[in-house]
């Protein structure tokens, strides 16, 4: 234990002390909240001002067609329409014409059949449809007003169902339909952090073993150290280097988060102060944002956060021993980088499909597919932690975590087997089958 | 003298390749071990086993008298014949590691990596990473890490392949000196004549069987042919043209000053005897008896069936 203490610490010192970790653990965040900022940008900056001129022959549509940021509605008469046209073909300034027709004997279908839009360009798919549902709206009050009905009449008529889900095993409060989203989200963001976590650490592992190899400094150690404690003292310093990392970035996160809060406070001190009573006052106006806010924060404070934290903490780290164990083995076996890649494919491929398989988890937790990803010791640690939210029977996580258990721990086996041989075994590149032969090897 | 290390039918097999076969070797304590033998004979093996990096399939090592376990590593140095260091750490850190793994305590383990540092004049390097090192510093610290915990038994594989003159010949020195304080030593090497004149024990090893073993000084008597070197000046030539019908005489070198030539001592005849003939043909310069070399011994000792 000693020993593989004394290699856990130099190997957390040699990684920690490395110039690549060091810039890598300070710039990555700042890079990240870059990247977000760069994509944010981008989306704003590809919604333009949208210019259309509108000839409305009904008279009935100034109100609905109203400008907003991103859309400039200018009025037009109808003896307008030839010269906007020519205008329109090739100017810049303007995007299209909208001719609305005049009705005809209160004949609302030929106005729904007559409106024509003509545009110099491509408007985008979500532009029409928003214009389109615009005019519907209008058009469907006017229905309702010929038919009789009046405004008030109309707002009491409109339906807004939204079904309270109970779930007995879960607790009996009431939840929205937000909440399934939500657990999704908690799920995949899970998912995604242990999956990151043994791909990046795991090929850490790898590398520092290859280095090791290309030193030639490795049997020397071996002289002093058993190579089980060598293998295990590296899985163990690089997890150490992992938690360091992150503690690292959750500071920084905080920090940054803290930071930025501040920062936009002190800009906006006036108008934020008036729009919280706007904000009030509009969810006032609107009960159901009301009920969904409160949907979800309900979901977020009713979550079983202890368990699912602990059971993600613990697939977390029987995954990571489980597929690190594998990835030492790899780089054992191999000369250099360049070697690796052949290899690293075989413990990728059953992360892959655990991260997309548990896509499905949305559609139904405790289907067939969800609950056999989560059973089978390859994928569990990663689909086992997308179903947590939602909630698994004990004797699943049981079932799940004793073959998770047993199997990481024959892995761990195996891959000590070829780690001892491994990295013996200068200059040639094994097969699959050696490997094989290698574990079979006495020690 | 007491056997420090002692191997009673060390087999071990990789795959379909046998490594080392019913391997038995005592190790007086205090000797000079050659383990000789040409690549793939198996020597790597059997210090691997010694060092607990395999296990044999069968057989058992004793050193000191106690059957090879945990407790025997603070007692080995090994010096493998694939060595190196880390690429991306000071050297002082990297001996200080070493000597931990080996067991030593903290107090010991500065003290006694300081100790080699200044003796082999590296002291000023501690702080410095191995790419700012000349190649013979980096063989010094490899030098010292391999000896600093004190080891009762110090294994060299390959020792001197790598080293330029100057540092094979420190280090060599160095390995002199621990010996006659009492440490045993072993090199096992496929370039014999590198260390034929150090060891006083060797055993020969060819395709993982152990072919031969015992004091240098025996094994090369048992494989001495009975042939001696002559040399002669001022050849009284009417004796030389006698001699060489009454002996078996091999000329190595001939000019007009000087005779060098190699004569098989028949079995009856007394080394003195053969040299009074010798002195009859001129002025003795040399007369020596030919001891066969290791590499010479080796070849034999395949050759023959036992």
């Amino acid at each position: 234990m000693n020993q593989i203490l004394l290699v856990a610490k130099r190997e957390f010192l040699a990684q920690v002390k490395n110039k690549t970790f060091i810039v890598m653990t300070f710039l990555s965040p700042l890079i990240m909240v870059g990247i977000i900022g760069i994509i944010a940008w981008m989306m704003s900056a590809n919604t333009n001002l949208k210019r259309i001129a509108v000839v409305d022959n009904s008279n009935e549509f100034v109100t609905t067609l109203l400008s907003s940021e991103n859309e400039l509605y200018s009025f037009y008469g109808t003896k307008d329409i030839q010269g906007i046209k020519d205008t329109l073909k090739d100017s810049k300034y303007l995007n299209a014409l909208l001719v609305i027709p005049q009705i005809k004997n209160n004949d609302l279908k030929s106005l729904e059949q007559g409106i024509e839009l003509t545009t110099n360009g491509n408007l985008g798919v979500g532009f029409k449809d928003k214009l389109e549902s615009r005019l519907n709206k209008r058009l469907e009050t006017m229905k309702m007003e010929e038919a009789g009905v009046s405004h008030d009449q109309l707002n009491e008529m409109k339906a807004s169902v939204s079904i309270k889900t109970f779930n007995l095993k879960d607790g009996s409060d009431a939840k929205s339909d937000q909440a399934d989203y939500i657990k999704f989200g908690l799920a995949m963001f899970l998912a995604y952090i242990i999956f990151m976590f043994i791909m990046i650490y795991g090929v850490k592992v790898m590398r520092s073993v290859v280095e090791e190899k290309n030193n030639r400094v490795v049997e020397i150690i071996i002289s002093s150290v058993k190579p089980f404690n060598l293998m295990m003292g590296k899985i163990m310093g690089t997890t150490f280097v992992a938690l360091f990392q992150f503690t690292i970035w959750i500071i920084m996160g905080g920090a940054l988060l803290f930071g930025a809060s501040a920062f936009f406070a002190s800009k906006m001190d006036i108008s934020s102060t008036m729009n919280s009573d706007q904000a009030q006052a509009l969810l006032a106006q609107n009960p159901e944002w009301m009920e969904k806010s409160q949907g979800m924060l309900d979901t977020l404070t009713h979550l079983n956060y202890p368990f699912i934290l602990i059971f993600f903490i613990i697939f977390f780290l029987l995954g990571y021993l489980f597929y690190s164990s594998i990835f030492a083995a790899i780089g054992s076996a191999v000369d250099n980088d360049t070697d690796t890649q052949q290899f690293t494919f075989y413990p990728i491929f059953p992360m892959m499909i655990a991260m997309y398989g548990s896509m499905t988890t949305l559609d139904n937790p405790d289907g067939p597919v969800a609950f056999w990803l989560s059973i089978i010791p390859l994928t569990s640690p990663i689909s086992m932690v997308t179903r947590l939210p939602f909630g698994v029977e004990w004797w699943e996580i049981a079932l799940s975590l004793t073959l998770l258990v047993g199997t990481m721990l024959l892995m761990v086996f195996l891959a000590s087997k070829i780690y001892r041989v491994g990295i013996l075994m200068y200059g040639k590149k094994p097969s699959l089958k050696e490997m094989w032969k290698w574990m079979k090897y006495s020690n | 003298m007491s056997d420090l290390l002692v191997s009673k039918g060390i087999t071990k097999q990789y795959g379909n390749n046998l490594a080392l076969n019913d391997f038995d070797l005592s190790i007086p304590e205090g000797s000079i071990y050659g383990l000789l033998g040409p690549n793939g004979a198996g020597k790597t093996t059997f210090l691997r086993i010694i060092n607990q990096i395999t296990a044999p399939d069968k057989g058992t090592v004793f050193v000191d008298g106690k059957k090879l376990d945990k407790s025997a590593i603070p007692m080995v140095g090994y010096m493998p014949e694939e060595r190196g260091l880390y690429n991306n750490m000071k050297i002082g850190e990297q001996a200080i590691y070493f000597a931990k793994l080996k067991g030593l305590s903290n107090a010991e383990v500065h003290k006694k990596t300081r100790y080699w540092f200044e003796k082999l004049g590296i002291d000023g390097w501690w702080d410095k990473k191995l790419s700012e090192l000349s190649k013979g510093m980096g063989q010094k610290v490899q030098f010292a890490i391999t000896v600093l915990h004190d080891p009762k038994l110090l294994i060299f594989d390959e020792p001197f392949s790598g080293f330029d003159p100057v540092n094979a010949q420190i280090i060599a020195n160095e390995i002199l000196e621990l010996s006659k304080k009492g440490t045993t030593i072993i090199f096992s090497t496929h370039r014999m004549e590198s260390v034929e004149e150090m060891c006083d024990h060797i055993a020969l090893i060819h395709q993982s069987n152990k072919i031969l073993d015992g004091e240098i000084n025996q094994v090369k008597h048992q494989f001495k042919t009975g042939k001696y070197y002559a040399e002669i000046e001022e050849v009284n030539h009417e004796n030389w043209a006698q001699f060489q019908s009454n002996f078996e005489v091999e000329l190595v070198k001939s000019d007009p000053h000087a005779l060098k030539f190699s004569i098989t001592k028949p079995e009856s005849m007394h080394s003195n005897e053969l040299l009074m003939q010798v002195a009859n043909l001129g002025t003795v310069s040399q007369f020596k008896e030919s001891i066969p070399s290791m590499n010479e011994v080796f070849i034999q000792a395949v050759k023959s069936p036992n």
